[in-house]
């Protein structure tokens, strides 16, 4: 390879980041959003109405008559209590499939209004959770062949992020050291800054996320010692997620046994967690038993579970002590790490800015390195001026995506069939227009033009939601709606980012020696 | 600089990418069935434990190929790691009927 062990890593550094620098952007930036998947999707769902104050038992109640009414035949019921993130009641059944009469077996979710109990209609969206799995199942393609790509793309993250390491000897004097101004190596500072701060999150961020599919990615060592086929591979993943139970027995007679009764007895047995949802499990069966969970933000720990099950002489308690191995022990504190669902509502923006650390870190290393290719020559190949225009429309124009289907969630029209769906096109359509754009339009200021654009879409967001719903910031302001003013503000808060932006760059195409100063990005 | 040499020298490049790639995957997959066939008593556990460590040695294999001084050294030692992983699962194997 190179002369020198570093130099050769440097090598490896730079092609190992831009060869999927654009997916591992997109990777970063919709799995930041991942964080926030609760108060995105409450805010596209603006018709649930919230529930604060109404007790657990009258909650419950309320559940059980609609699942009764909707979901005789289903064999799991979970209600869904309201917590601080999810403020409002919400049912879910697994519907078995019927072929018959054409019923695809599958989850359904519905909130409930909690003064009539009845369920609310609520616009037809793909709300945070599509936004959210968009990070590792890239939407159109067959999902395997997503878990494969963002794998791939996650390798290479790795061994970028090792390399980076190595090739940086003083990497912390680096961090602390800024050169604003300085063209390139501004830039370098930059990537410095944005990598090595958040340096444990990228790399606990990236091995576990490939660790997450590796069931997809190393199914041959499952093969070896299970064989092949989904059964088989079923056994393994059975086998391996066992948790270790302690058994308890419990003052309920086997015929008392029902949410209440066990809703009761967990809330005596934990009292100082709120409880977010309980479960109906395999209803009308010899093992069905009721489940009751605690809230997910009290520890690293997914959340703790208590199990009730009827025996012949009284209900007992299965309380879960963690996976029975250690290596699935620390699997599962790896993928806690990774969702960071247990994180409460400031660590859950720590989250979001390490995620968004990264999306920079990868754009500025892309940044750098088209730099250093148009410098090379007065007039850069074909192929480097493409990929410059390119990587402008990726990197604004993916935030400018979000925006919209944000925006087509207000602004679809809320009986349109297929709405949910077309959310989704409107996002991936403005990111290729936004691409588009950049391609067939000569001038110069693009990076202008696509940041007062986010910047505009952003500010819109705000409005188009106080002209098409009662959840407007005035009215969330009145109601102490924090989530819904919480969004609307964010958005704010990133169109003034965006303008921010817009605003340093223009001072490159302003002033009398314009064409000798080195352009800011490229 | 000629232009065989040039493409020669592109080539070992690619060698190197497709070894890494390629080699580094297989030896990944090899070293994480090696890890789960170790003598111990929970079956599965080392299962999940050989993946865990399979993209540790993905990663250390991508950077050693490209941080030895040649392609062929890089060859070497692709080979050497696959067939001595081949041997330790062969005699884990054997172990393990006895």
């Amino acid at each position: 390879m190179k002369a020198r062990f570093r130099q050769s890593m440097g090598w490896l550094h730079t092609w190992s980041g831009v060869v999927f620098a654009w997916l591992l952007y997109f990777i970063f930036v919709t799995g930041s959003l991942g964080y926030f998947e609760n108060e995105i999707d409450r805010w596209m769902k603006p018709e649930i109405v919230t529930s604060n104050g109404i007790s657990d038992k009258q909650a419950i109640d309320l559940a059980m008559v609609q699942l009764g009414e909707h979901a005789d035949d289903a064999s799991q019921w979970y209600v869904s209590l309201p917590t601080s993130r999810d403020p409002y009641i919400e049912i879910s059944w697994l519907q078995p499939g019927d072929p018959e009469k054409q019923v695809r077996r599958q989850w359904y979710e519905k909130p409930l209004e909690p003064n009539t109990g009845d369920i609310t209609s609520i616009r037809d969206t793909s709300g945070g959770e599509t936004l959210y799995r968009l990070h590792y199942n890239l939407h159109y393609v067959p999902p395997l062949v997503g878990y494969i790509l963002t794998s791939l793309a996650g390798m290479l993250m790795l061994i970028g992020l090792v390399t980076g390491v190595i090739i940086h000897r003083k990497i912390f004097a680096e961090f602390f050291t800024f050169r604003s101004a300085k063209g390139l190596r501004s830039w370098l500072d930059i990537h410095n800054v944005f990598s090595v701060l958040p340096l444990p999150f990228h790399l606990m961020i990236t091995y576990s996320g490939v660790m997450l599919l590796m069931g997809v990615t190393m199914s041959k060592v499952i093969d070896s010692q299970y064989g092949e086929g989904r059964q088989m591979h079923r056994q393994f993943y059975d086998a391996s997620q066992l948790e270790e139970y302690t058994t308890l027995v419990t003052e309920i007679l086997p015929a008392g046994l029902n949410v209440d009764t066990a809703l009761s007895d967990a809330k005596q047995r934990v009292t100082d967690q709120a409880i977010s949802f309980v479960g109906v499990i395999d209803r009308g069966t010899d093992t069905e038993h009721i489940e009751i969970w605690f809230e997910t933000s009290e520890g690293v720990e997914f959340a703790s579970l208590l199990k009730y099950h009827a025996r012949a002489e009284r209900v007992e308690v299965e309380i879960a002590t963690g996976k029975a191995g250690q290596a699935a022990a620390v699997y599962d504190l790896l993928e806690h790490l990774h969702e960071g669902l247990f994180a409460d509502i400031y660590l859950r923006w720590v989250y979001f800015l390490c995620g968004l650390f990264g999306a920079a870190m990868i754009a500025s290393g892309m940044i750098i390195w088209l730099k250093k290719q148009t410098m090379k020559e007065a007039t850069p190949p074909l192929l480097i001026s493409l990929i410059v225009r390119l990587n402008r429309g990726v990197l604004v124009g993916l935030p400018i995506a979000v925006g919209c289907y944000f925006l087509s969630n207000r602004l679809l029209p809320v009986d349109m069939s297929g709405r949910a769906a077309w959310e989704m096109h409107v996002l991936f359509a403005a990111l290729v227009l936004c691409c588009l754009y950049c391609l067939i339009n000569r001038s110069q200021k693009q990076w202008l033009t696509l940041l007062w654009g986010a910047a505009l879409v952003y500010f819109v967001i705000p409005l188009a939601n106080m002209l098409t719903t009662h959840h407007g910031v005035i009215n969330s302001l009145l109601n102490a709606d924090w989530l819904m003013f919480g969004f609307d503000l964010c958005m704010w808060l990133f169109a003034a980012c965006f303008g921010l932006a817009a605003a340093v760059v223009s001072r490159q195409y302003t002033g009398s020696d314009v064409a000798k100063k080195e352009p800011l990005v490229c | 600089m000629s232009l065989s040499t040039k493409s020669a020298q592109a080539f070992a490049l690619g060698w190197r990418v497709l070894l890494a790639l390629v080699g580094g995957f297989a030896i990944a997959n090899l070293a994480a069935i090696a890890i789960s066939q170790l003598p111990g008593d929970n079956k599965v556990d080392s299962i999940v434990a050989g993946m865990m460590w399979g993209f540790v040695v993905y990663t250390l294999v991508v950077l050693s190929v490209f941080a030895v001084r040649t392609a062929l050294r890089a060859t070497l030692l692709v080979s050497t790691l696959t067939a001595l992983l081949y041997g330790l699962i062969h005699l884990l194997s054997v172990s393990e009927a006895v």
